[in-house]
């Protein structure tokens, strides 16, 4: 199998904060990869790193995707090559609403002038699956949507936008139990042999209809230990005492 | 009138000393056929009693625009809607090209429970040197409704001005809706009296600055009656090297008891060279009212910046989106579908930026 993605000795800042220092990560087409580690371990800023954040500066090493060094490319050009991110934490854009931007993501992504009854079909659908309301699609953009509602609005901007690199980042946080369900069984419906995902989770339960293949702990900037989906058990009983012992 | 920095208009209804320099601002005049408006009044059929109300109407820009604008009257228009009637009245198109020069005055007289709407547009069909001062004034009778649309698209070497007087009695409500998006100097006053018992005022403006385009407003919500209540929002998106000034007061006279007044300023700056003003007032003349501005001023918030070009839009897509979604509530209001396909394409053109 091929590599879609390849972060190579990464080192990044933020407020000239050393927060990623000199990771490595690789994930082949098809793949699925798990991310788990403490709170402030680094774990959403390596997803904006990979996203193309200006808030963070890579000082050191490089960002490849379909094996082509994307580490100078801003976010939007990263988007169109197929890397897409749901946010930890969505913004609201008030005066836009969902359905309109979803309609000017997708054009733009495909470039490619759009059949609006069509695409409301389709919509719809979505919609339907992730247990939404059909109203949301009128409201503007993430705003006043509960916690739950804005992940699932970002899950369902992924199978819009349909990329070849899917980064969750703790998707499931403030999902309620048949909201993760429903999440998950999105995400199932979008895995296939191609595209891959890189999740980033404190929690098994979203994990439970994937075939997992990799599972990294993230600490102190760096990957300090990758292992199959045994880990996610060792991890969820033992913490990361024992891992993160080893490590210092 | 100063014959060398033409009219002086948009005054602060206060001067203050930190303000200096804006406290009002100057718009030129032109070279036109002088006219006799009162033989246009005449023909208007309002009357002496309801013409002495309009007389007696202060507007935003001031007097020595409206006797301007009056003198030089071109296209004089008297719109009177009966007791409870309800009208929607044919837009008003103004197009300009061949360095026209309009001056247009426009009367609305909304009788007891009349339900009015009324749309002016000022286009620029070709790059000559145009001249518009538009004076519109509004009496609102008792119960009445009144919405007045505006939109602007002049182009970038022609001068406009946009002055208002609004006089609303018990229980109406004027709603001004405005997109204020060309021209070389773009200049609106704007001064809605709300002097009945729960009248009511809202507007809604939007302004679009780029190049050297100067922009002054001179919005004035005064009350006088009870429980009178104002609202007014200016929205807009600065560019290039345009310079603008943005003056809001809500004034509560003594004795206007429960009267409410908001103002607010969404301002998006996208330019280190474009220069913002804001002066907010609340004069305070009685104790039982309820005052609040509000301003938000600024760049693109970087998070939602990152957020959506997240999504595949470029910084120029993203910047034109959060415009247009800032203008949203404004645009939406402009039903007219050869006025808005302007404006959509205007703005489209104006916004491939820096
Ligand atoms: N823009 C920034 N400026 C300064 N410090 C930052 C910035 N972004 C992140 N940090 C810091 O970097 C560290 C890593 O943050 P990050 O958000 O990547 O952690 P995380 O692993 O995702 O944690 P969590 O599990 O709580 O989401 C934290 O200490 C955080 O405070
Ligand atoms: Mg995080």
């Amino acid at each position: 199998m091929s590599e879609l993605l390849r972060v190579e000795n990464v080192h990044a800042l933020a407020d000239d904060k050393q927060i990623l220092n000199g990771l490595n990560l690789e994930i082949k087409k098809g793949e699925t990869h798990v991310i788990m580690g403490p709170n402030g371990a680094g774990k959403s800023t390596l997803d904006s790193v990979i996203m193309g954040n200006p808030q963070y500066k890579v000082t050191e090493g490089k960002v490849f995707f379909e094996g082509e060094d994307i580490t100078a490319l801003k976010a939007d050009a990263r988007a169109r090559k197929g890397i897409f991110l749901s946010f930890q934490t969505p913004e609201e854009v008030p005066g836009v609403t969902l359905e309109d931007f979803l309609r000017v993501c997708r054009r733009n992504m495909t470039g490619q002038p759009l059949k609006v009854f069509a695409f409301r079909k389709e919509l719809k659908a979505l919609m339907d699956d992730l247990d939404m309301d059909p109203s949301y699609a009128s409201r503007y953009l993430n705003v006043g949507f509960s916690g739950g509602e804005k992940k699932k609005s970002e899950i369902l901007q992924m199978l819009v936008l349909q990329p070849k690199l899917a980064m969750l980042d703790e998707t499931d946080s403030g999902l309620d139990v048949d909201a993760v369900r429903v999440v998950s069984k999105g995400i199932k419906k979008f895995k296939n042999e191609d595209n891959s995902l890189l999740i980033i989770t404190h929690n098994a339960r979203i994990l439970e209809n994937l075939d997992i293949d990799k599972v990294h702990i993230l600490y102190n900037g760096r990957i300090i230990k990758t292992a199959g989906p045994e880990l996610i058990e060792e991890v969820n009983t033992n913490g990361f005492a024992n891992i993160i012992g080893k490590e210092d | 009138m100063n014959k060398n920095t033409g009219l002086s208009v948009n005054h602060l209804p206060v001067l203050t000393w930190n303000h200096i320099g804006i406290n009002e601002a100057q718009f030129p005049e032109t070279e036109l056929a002088e006219v006799e408006f009162d033989a246009c009044y005449e023909k208007s059929g309002f009357g002496k009693e309801i013409a002495e109300i309009f007389d007696n109407i202060e507007t935003g820009m001031g007097a020595e625009a409206v006797a301007f604008t009056m003198n030089h009257c071109t296209n004089p228009i008297f719109i009177r809607v009966k007791e409870g009637e309800k009208k929607v009245i044919e837009p008003l198109k103004y197009t300009f090209a061949d360095g026209a020069k309009v001056c247009d005055v426009t009367y609305i007289l909304a009788e007891k429970n009349s339900e009015v709407s009324v749309f002016q547009s000022y286009i620029s069909e070709d790059d000559t040197a145009s001249y518009h001062a538009g004076l519109t004034k509004i009496v609102a009778l008792e119960g009445a409704k009144v919405t007045l649309i505006q939109t602007q698209l002049l182009n970038d070497s022609s001068l406009h001005s946009n002055d208002l007087g609004i006089k609303i009695e018990d229980s109406a409500k004027v709603e001004l809706v405005q997109a204020e998006l060309g021209a070389k100097m773009d200049y609106v006053g704007c001064m809605a009296l709300l002097s009945g018992y729960c009248a009511e005022f809202v507007a809604d403006t939007i302004y679009y600055g780029d190049e050297k385009r100067k922009t002054d407003l001179n919005f004035i919500a005064r009350h006088t009656g009870k429980k009178t209540v104002s609202n007014m929002k200016a929205k807009g998106a600065l560019f290039g090297e345009t310079d603008k000034v943005y003056r809001g007061t809500i004034d509560f006279i003594n004795g206007c008891k429960k009267a409410k007044g908001d103002e607010s300023e969404e301002t998006l700056i996208f330019s280190d060279k474009a220069r913002n003003r804001t002066i907010p007032l609340i004069l305070c003349d009685e104790e039982d009212v309820v005052g609040n501005h509000a301003a938000t001023i600024g760049r693109i918030n970087e998070n939602r910046m990152f957020y959506l070009m997240s999504r595949g839009l470029s910084e120029n897509e993203v910047k034109e989106l959060v415009v247009r979604a800032s203008y949203e509530s404004v645009l939406s209001r402009i039903t007219d579908e050869e006025i808005r396909s302007k404006v959509d394409s205007y703005l489209e053109r104006r916004m491939i930026i820096e």
